[in-house]
């Protein structure tokens, strides 16, 4: 046996050991999904919510950074949601395009001398804060630009509720999902710190007076195939891993926060990017070692509809981006990983996120570059088309299932949105996986380069 | 090292494994959603013919649509022939026999039975009152529900209240708790206002702070001011709210609050007592909360 054949025999041998383990922990998460899904909201009727006096009041907080096209929309939306108890703070983070005065025409916002409620985090200090005379709910704080996290924190100083939302200015929340939040919070409101919502794509469907009225699948190929991937992600990750408390990720398109926590744990970090994740990880790690009882939850009922991007560049920029945030957040919290005293996170979130999560783009890369080598003639063994096929054919299997989930659960799509999402399903491990495994290692390359651009993320007015 | 004719085989089983699962799956979704379908659609549409029904004797309509409002469709059949069984009922057995029959199909029938049995034309009160002592924790949330909709409540009940109020379960404390405040009007139970503010749950605190308000009493001003201080954001906004209800002594308590050490309690104070300035100098309307720098 030459050195060469026990190196490749070694090499299979561990491939289909991480196979094995990563398809057997998809499959475990898959389960937990299913159990979590069928047992959700049986305690406490929406319609309770409705009137009540006793849902927590919710300081939803925008970050805008040159969203003049989308930010009328999206705050008149917001204004109109079903709550009883909120406000709305919108953070306009030195936008150099319209943004804030597009908000002084539209809400007729007038300077007011509201101060920042006390135990505040260190945050850059607004330039003004304006209150508008069309609603008093809404308000908005200019400040020199200084990226989302800090932005974040800024518009935390400004919320004068215990729970805080935060969603993105291109975003559309339903108008339940937020009574849907609180519905998970009561449910056991001394322990939630924080909850997750679902995030939907929005390209596609038809939207009125902010409201997304009929869900239909995005005609755009690029923005299917992301439809058909946060289905995956959600539905069969993240329900599953607030099940185990050990979810490390509540999307920055839309989250509950408690303030007092927020506070507690210093708030966002004003590094880039990957922050939502970050404070995640930052609450898990201060309830366990204060011995906070705590749980960080995810509500799939809340639905936030969000845009994708529909061009290659764009989306590879946000796919960059999001690579940097993973491998800086598990670089800045490894010391958590395989130890007991983190629980879930520590022991099985935090080396999914090293041993799959960041190490899945390599393995896809190797994967693209045995294509390249078959198709200018290179010969590989057998185990390696066996191991291709048994990950085609397992990754199809838990798409599918999460996508029939996902209809037999929140009924969202017509049947032939189903079935489209199913074929595209199909095709994706073909070219998508591999695309963004791509950007992915790029994004870790940035990051160890130390180059962090943010990307520009084109936006398009919602469709009536 | 496997063969190629095991390599082959191994492909072959896996592909089949695959294609296998997928086909069980979209059996099982198409056989689900016409499932899904066929449940959905079968109920309420008998509940339509029974709302129909129920209609056309023509007492206490609205009660019946609002019972319909809040009824889930297995509900609302039920809740239609309940109404009409209440409406005929005479007697407080036959009602019994009605509240029994409806609580076996689910708390989301309980505050449409609750509103119906509260417009019946019989005197339901002694049913109320026997409802709260059973064991059968269902019938007591009813009995709760129906009590919310009667202004005042009898003194008859202050005994079981306090009983379920003291040793109930979570969600019946703070309805019991509600009930009771409602059997005082002149005197302020102070042992009962000390005891709800300083409960563990902050459900009772603030269900509390919130009904103190009704009492002009210097012992209720000092528990509020106390109260300011919760660690809940809801009875300290409730404390503050029932202070500022309490007149030129409560505002003056307030006041105090508002210049005191406690930040948390200084925000809410400071809430209030905005509120009320705005709302006295634009002549009565909500203010909103709105301040303008001149």
């Amino acid at each position: 046996m030459t050195i060469w054949h026990l190196g490749w025999m070694v090499i299979s041998d561990l491939s289909i050991a991480w196979l094995a383990c990563v398809d057997g922990l998809y499959f475990f998460l898959l389960l937990l999904s299913v159990g979590t899904l069928g047992r959700r909201g049986a305690l406490l009727p929406l319609e309770a919510l409705r009137g009540s006096a006793y849902v927590p009041p919710v300081s939803i907080l925008v970050p805008a950074f040159n969203e003049a096209v989308t930010i009328t929309a999206s705050v008149e939306a917001l204004l109109a949601l079903e709550y009883p108890v909120y406000e709305v703070v919108v953070v306009n983070d030195g936008s150099r395009d319209d943004t804030l005065a597009v908000l002084e025409a539209a809400f007729d916002l007038v300077p007011v001398g509201r101060q920042a409620v006390q135990r505040s985090i260190d945050a850059v200090p607004p330039r003004t804060v304006y209150q508008s005379t069309k609603d008093p709910r809404l308000i908005v704080v200019d400040k020199e630009n200084s990226g989302k996290g800090s932005s974040l924190n800024t518009a935390i100083n400004y919320a004068q509720y215990p729970l805080v939302c935060t969603i993105d200015a291109d975003s559309l929340l339903d108008g339940e999902a937020l009574l849907y939040m609180a519905r998970t919070y009561i449910e056991d409101s001394e322990r939630t710190v924080a909850i997750g919502g679902l995030i939907r794509i929005a390209n596609g469907c038809r939207i009125r007076d902010g409201r997304v009225v009929q869900a239909r699948v995005p005609t755009n190929p690029l923005a299917l195939v992301q439809t058909a991937e946060y289905l995956k992600t959600f539905i069969a990750g993240r329900v599953a891993w607030s099940a185990v408390n050990g979810l490390v990720i509540i999307s920055g398109a839309f989250g509950i926060f408690r303030r007092d926590m927020m506070v507690n744990v210093g708030g966002y970090s004003a590094e880039a990017p990957g922050e939502d994740m970050e404070i995640v990880l930052k609450i898990h790690r201060y309830c366990r070692e204060h011995h906070v009882p705590y749980r960080v939850a995810f509500s799939p009922d809340a639905v936030c509809w969000t845009q994708a991007p529909e061009t290659l560049a764009v989306l590879g920029a946000q796919r960059r981006r999001w690579g940097r945030g993973n491998l800086r957040n598990v670089r800045n919290y490894r010391f958590m990983a395989l130890r007991s005293r983190y629980r879930a996170v520590g022991l099985l979130a935090l080396p999914y996120l090293i041993g799959v999560e960041l190490f899945a783009p390599y393995v896809m890369v190797a994967g693209l570059l045995i294509v390249v080598g078959l198709l200018v003639g290179q010969h590989f063994p057998g185990l390696i088309w066996l191991l291709l096929l048994a990950g085609l054919v397992l990754d199809y299997m838990l798409g599918a299932t999460a996508v029939v989930l996902d209809d037999l659960t929140f009924r969202t799509f017509r049947p032939r949105d189903v079935a489209k999402l199913l074929l595209t399903l199909l095709h994706m491990p073909v070219w998508y996986y591999f695309v963004t495994a791509v950007w992915r290692v790029q994004g870790h390359i940035q990051m160890l380069r130390h180059v962090n651009p943010w990307g520009t993320m084109t936006r398009s007015t919602w469709g009536q | 090292m496997l063969t190629d004719n095991a390599l082959a085989n191994l492909s072959g089983l896996i592909l089949l494994v695959g294609f296998v699962y997928v086909g069980v799956l979209i059996v099982f979704w198409l056989v689900a959603k016409r499932y899904r379908a066929v449940i959905r659609r079968h109920p309420r549409q008998r509940a339509q013919k029974a709302l129909q029904w129920g209609l056309q004797h023509d007492v206490q309509q609205e009660s019946v649509i609002v019972a319909w409002m809040e009824g889930e469709p297995y509900g609302q059949r039920l809740l239609v022939y309940a109404w009409a069984a209440i409406q005929c009922a005479t007697s407080l057995i036959d009602l019994e026999r009605v509240v029994l029959s409806v609580v076996r199909h689910g708390r989301r029938s309980y505050d449409a039975l609750a509103l119906l049995l509260a417009a019946s034309p019989v005197n339901i009160a002694p049913l109320c009152l026997r409802l709260l002592r059973e064991a059968d924790a269902s019938l007591r949330t009813v009995a709760l529900r129906v009590l919310a909709r009667m202004v005042p409540v009898s003194e008859e009940f202050a005994p079981v209240l306090t009983e379920l109020f003291v040793r109930g379960s979570e969600t019946e404390r703070a309805p019991a708790l509600r009930a009771l405040l409602q059997v005082y009007h002149g005197t302020p139970p102070l042992a009962i206002l000390e005891a709800g503010l300083q409960d563990a749950s902050w459900i009772i605190r603030a269900v509390t702070a919130g009904a103190a308000g009704s009492w002009q009493h210097p012992d209720v001003r000092v528990a509020l001011a106390r109260a300011m201080s919760d660690s809940n954001w809801w009875v300290r906004h409730n404390a503050a709210r029932a202070l500022g209800a309490m007149g030129t002594e409560g505002r003056e308590a307030l006041r105090q609050v508002a210049s005191g050490p406690d930040s948390f309690a200084r925000d809410a104070a400071v809430d209030v007592l905005r509120v009320w300035q705005l709302t006295v100098e634009s002549g009565g309307r909500p203010p909103g909360g709105l301040v303008v720098v001149p």
